[in-house]
């Protein structure tokens, strides 16, 4: 069973569980996301069995499906494995290393292993960090049947129209690349604005969510801040989509008006960075102990929910953005592919913006781009904010060198500290 | 050996030993004592022109030759980058403190995170950074030159001096002599007795990103005539090994190749042929004939394409009457790292031994290390 296969056994395995036996705690609006996961799955099995092109490209799914493309990002297909072992197995035995970012590295076992066919295309950017582009390359010339390489500067952290036009001619390239050698793939610009445009919308439902995480208690769990947003333009029927972020907002604005929490009783709240082991629900045992988890500091977190532009916003440039200008600013200025001081910057904005009382940043192995920020974190965060954070090394993927009982216990102490320190005033 | 050559000796030692501890800072202090500012350099892509035009030594740093770097890895990560953790060990200890400012690319985003730190620690008051592109197009190679450019701009608001471009041009003559004299020890190295072990033409490559570019220049032309017929001190000059690495500025790890009863002839490395290869055209354009320069030679693993990489080690390898390559990846340098396997194998397609060893660097356990490269040499026989 190939990769494909295998998250669509389980997305319909999900939704049969949650409806014979819904859990009343979690968010029912989440039903819609896998009942939507289960026809994306369904919908990719066909595409690739029907020979359709695909592009493992970044977050520019409007852009790819508007090419005629089946959009991927290996990456966060990567974040769906729950037996990443057999990948590092393949990626060991072909010399590479394991100790790389594991939800970068293992999407080189994913393709050799032939549980995800070789794109037909391979978009690599280095916006977001070293990891993701350097496998992105290997990817791309080594197991891509075509490789457009995509450079993103991001030592500017100001909106820089050079940047913006410089990745957007590279965007306009691209396209001339991708018409000239794959069969049938066309840029069709007025499906890019449709799509960009329900992209907008849903994001705007994520953004009013986001503000409701400001109060207190914070109405959604960690597990659902960790949930990564994903657009309506990656999905078969993005009208769909667009329904369950509405759905999902309003449930979740009944929630708060409600004072429903995830934490229950309330005690502090808890910026999460980096990532999280995924085959693991340590929000959960926090929330048990009265810390909110309520916010998710990961590359495009300034984008989705910050204080950086998102599609149709004008005041980042001081001007309305061309159709490829839109995706073009999504690769610019992502959280982790600055200076440290951005990506320190941007934590402790959030960290402002949401009232935190503590940082978990939990650093995943070869994660350079947020793991050697460290020391202007810890020394930025205690002079600014004054508040504690914990530094833990971990694995999102790599369950066998890993051990979660002593992340546990770990964050269980945090949290104590947090909650002393809070009540220290 | 008669007394001219004995001199000849002399001169190539201390040129050879330049990058040792003892020495390491010498030329550099002397420039600050007769007035001259003195930037650091973290990376081999940044344009010493710019730096060499505005009257400044462009001084590249070297990480601490010692294995006690533990308030450096305190600050980062273990699973980092050796040589910028032992760079951040000097850092930490004060041997950067006559430096006026630091100028990286984002060559590798651990590098970036090390000229961060830099900043963040206030060690330097002029700090810049600059965006490497990661592969080679007219695009490319025109925003590079926008850096460049706003490089240009940052030096002439920190010394308060306008560059001319003829400033620019006369930078790049000296900095192309400079490398035209090493080519030409490069083509010395073919001879079947090279006159330099592959030590000592490391040694000597190091050399000129320690000392002004006039000085390694004049140095260099006086010592050509005596590297024409001298013959390396070497136990054997079969088989012949071509080193392939980065970040490698510590002799040690080729001394004990090469004592082991081989010679590296040549090498594929960033501050050996890649540091030299390629002239600045001075027909056109200062600047964009730097960046061309710069962005068109053969890449680091971070650059693409990799198959060009491949190739031109392959020629080098041809040229040069090799026995077999050594791949001396430092661990944690993610880009060569994740190169590798596709490195090695398009050497091997092409008929030429390779061995992958991973190293540090600093060498701490040179026995396995010897272990390793003696077996590979006994294949070579």
């Amino acid at each position: 069973m190939n990769f494909f296969e295998a998250e669509y056994a389980k997305a319909v395995r999900r939704v049969k569980r949650i409806r014979e036996n819904p859990d009343p705690t979690k968010l029912q609006a989440n039903l819609l996301l896998y009942d939507l996961d289960v026809e994306l799955r369904e919908h990719q099995l066909e595409a690739i069995k029907a020979g359709k092109p695909l592009c493992n490209a970044p977050r520019i799914p409007a852009l790819n499906a508007a090419m005629g493309f089946q959009h991927i990002q290996i990456e966060n297909e990567a974040d769906r494995v729950t037996d990443a072992e057999r990948y590092f197995d393949v990626v060991r035995a072909h010399g590479y290393p394991d100790y790389h970012c594991d939800r970068a590295v293992i999407g080189i076992g994913m393709i050799l292993s032939g549980d995800v066919p070789r794109p037909t295309m391979t978009i690599s950017f280095n916006s977001a960090c070293d990891p993701i582009a350097h496998t992105g390359k290997a990817i791309g010339q080594l197991y891509s049947e075509n490789y457009f390489c995509l450079d993103v500067d991001s030592v500017s952290d100001k909106a820089d129209e050079t940047v913006l036009s410089y990745i957007t001619d590279q965007l306009g390239e691209w396209i001339e690349f991708a018409e000239s050698r794959v069969p049938g793939i066309k840029y069709h610009e007025d499906r890019l604005v449709e799509l960009t445009d329900m992209d907008r919308q849903a994001q705007e439902c994520m953004r009013e969510i986001y503000e409701l995480r400001k109060l207190s208690p914070c109405p959604i769990s960690g597990q659902d801040v960790f949930r990564l947003p994903r657009n309506p333009s990656e999905f078969p029927n993005p009208g769909k989509v667009v329904s369950y972020y509405q759905a999902l907002r309003d449930e979740v604005g009944e929630r708060a008006a409600k004072k429903i929490g995830a934490a229950g009783d309330e005690k502090v709240r808890i910026v999460w960075t980096i990532t999280a082991p995924f085959f693991s629900n340590v929000f959960q045992r926090m929330e048990s102990r009265g810390a909110s988890i309520v916010h998710f500091q990961v590359g495009l977190a300034p984008r989705w929910f910050g204080n950086r532009g998102y599609y149709g916003d004008e005041h980042e440039f001081g001007r309305k953005l061309k159709p490829l200008e839109e995706q073009a600013r999504f690769l610019a200025r992502n959280s982790w592919g600055g200076l440290a001081s951005r990506w320190v910057d941007d934590t402790m904005y959030f960290c402002r913006e949401l009232r935190a009382d503590g940082i978990v940043n939990f650093e995943q192995w070869g994660c350079v781009a947020a793991v050697l920020a460290r020391k202007v974190m810890q020394d930025r965060v205690q002079k600014e904010l004054g508040i504690p954070v914990l530094f833990v090394e971990g694995r999102n993927l790599e369950k066998s060198d890993f051990d979660v009982r002593k992340l546990e216990l770990a964050l269980d102490q945090f949290v104590t500290s947090c909650i002393d320190q809070k009540n220290r005033g | 050996m008669n007394e001219q050559e004995s001199q000849s000796e002399v001169k190539l030692k201390r040129l050879v030993e330049s990058n040792f501890p003892e020495n390491r800072f010498f030329w550099a202090k002397e420039w600050k004592r007769h007035g001259g500012s003195v930037v650091g350099v973290l990376c081999t892509y940044v344009p010493a022109e710019i730096l060499v035009a505005a009257g400044i030594m462009p001084y590249r740093v070297s990480g601490k030759w010692s294995s006690q770097n533990q308030q450096a890895l305190a600050m980062r990560s273990t699973n980092s980058s050796s040589y910028c953790n032992h760079l951040l060990q000097s850092l930490l200890d004060g041997d950067f403190d006559f430096l006026d400012g630091v100028v990286g690319t984002t060559i590798e985003q651990d590098f970036t995170r090390l000229w961060d730190l830099w900043v963040h620690l206030g060690k330097t008051k002029f700090n810049q950074i600059i965006h490497l592109p990661d592969h080679v197009s007219a695009r490319t190679v025109k925003h590079f030159r926008g850096e460049l450019s706003r490089l240009q701009t940052e030096i002439q608001s920190f010394t308060g001096m306008v560059i001319s471009e003829e400033q620019l041009r006369q930078a790049s003559v000296q900095l192309n002599l400079s490398r035209s004299l090493m080519l030409d020890v490069y083509q010395l190295r073919k001879k079947p007795s090279p006159p330099l072990t592959g030590a000592e033409m490391l040694g000597l490559a190091v050399a000129s990103t320690l000392m002004p570019p006039e000085l390694f220049n004049a140095e260099l032309e006086e010592l050509l005539p005596y590297l024409q017929q001298r013959h390396a001190p070497l136990t054997s000059t079969r088989p012949r090994l071509l080193v392939s690495g980065d970040y490698l500025d510590n002799l040690e790890q080729i001394k004990l190749i090469e004592s082991l009863g081989c010679v590296v002839a040549m090498d594929d490395l960033d501050l050996g042929i890649r540091y030299y290869q390629g002239l600045v055209n001075l027909d056109m354009d200062p600047l964009t004939a730097i960046a061309e320069r710069y962005m068109n030679r053969i890449g680091s693993a971070r650059m693409i394409p990799w198959d060009a990489q491949v190739k031109q080690v392959v020629q080098w390898a041809r040229e040069y009457d090799i026995d077999g390559v050594v791949d001396l990846t430092q661990r944690y340098s993610r880009a060569r790292e994740i190169r590798r396997p596709f490195f090695l194998e398009g050497l091997r397609q092409n008929g030429i031994k390779t061995y992958g060893c991973e190293t540090e660097y600093v060498l701490s356990h040179s026995e396995q290390f010897k272990t390793r490269i003696q077996a590979f040499l006994e294949t070579l026989d």
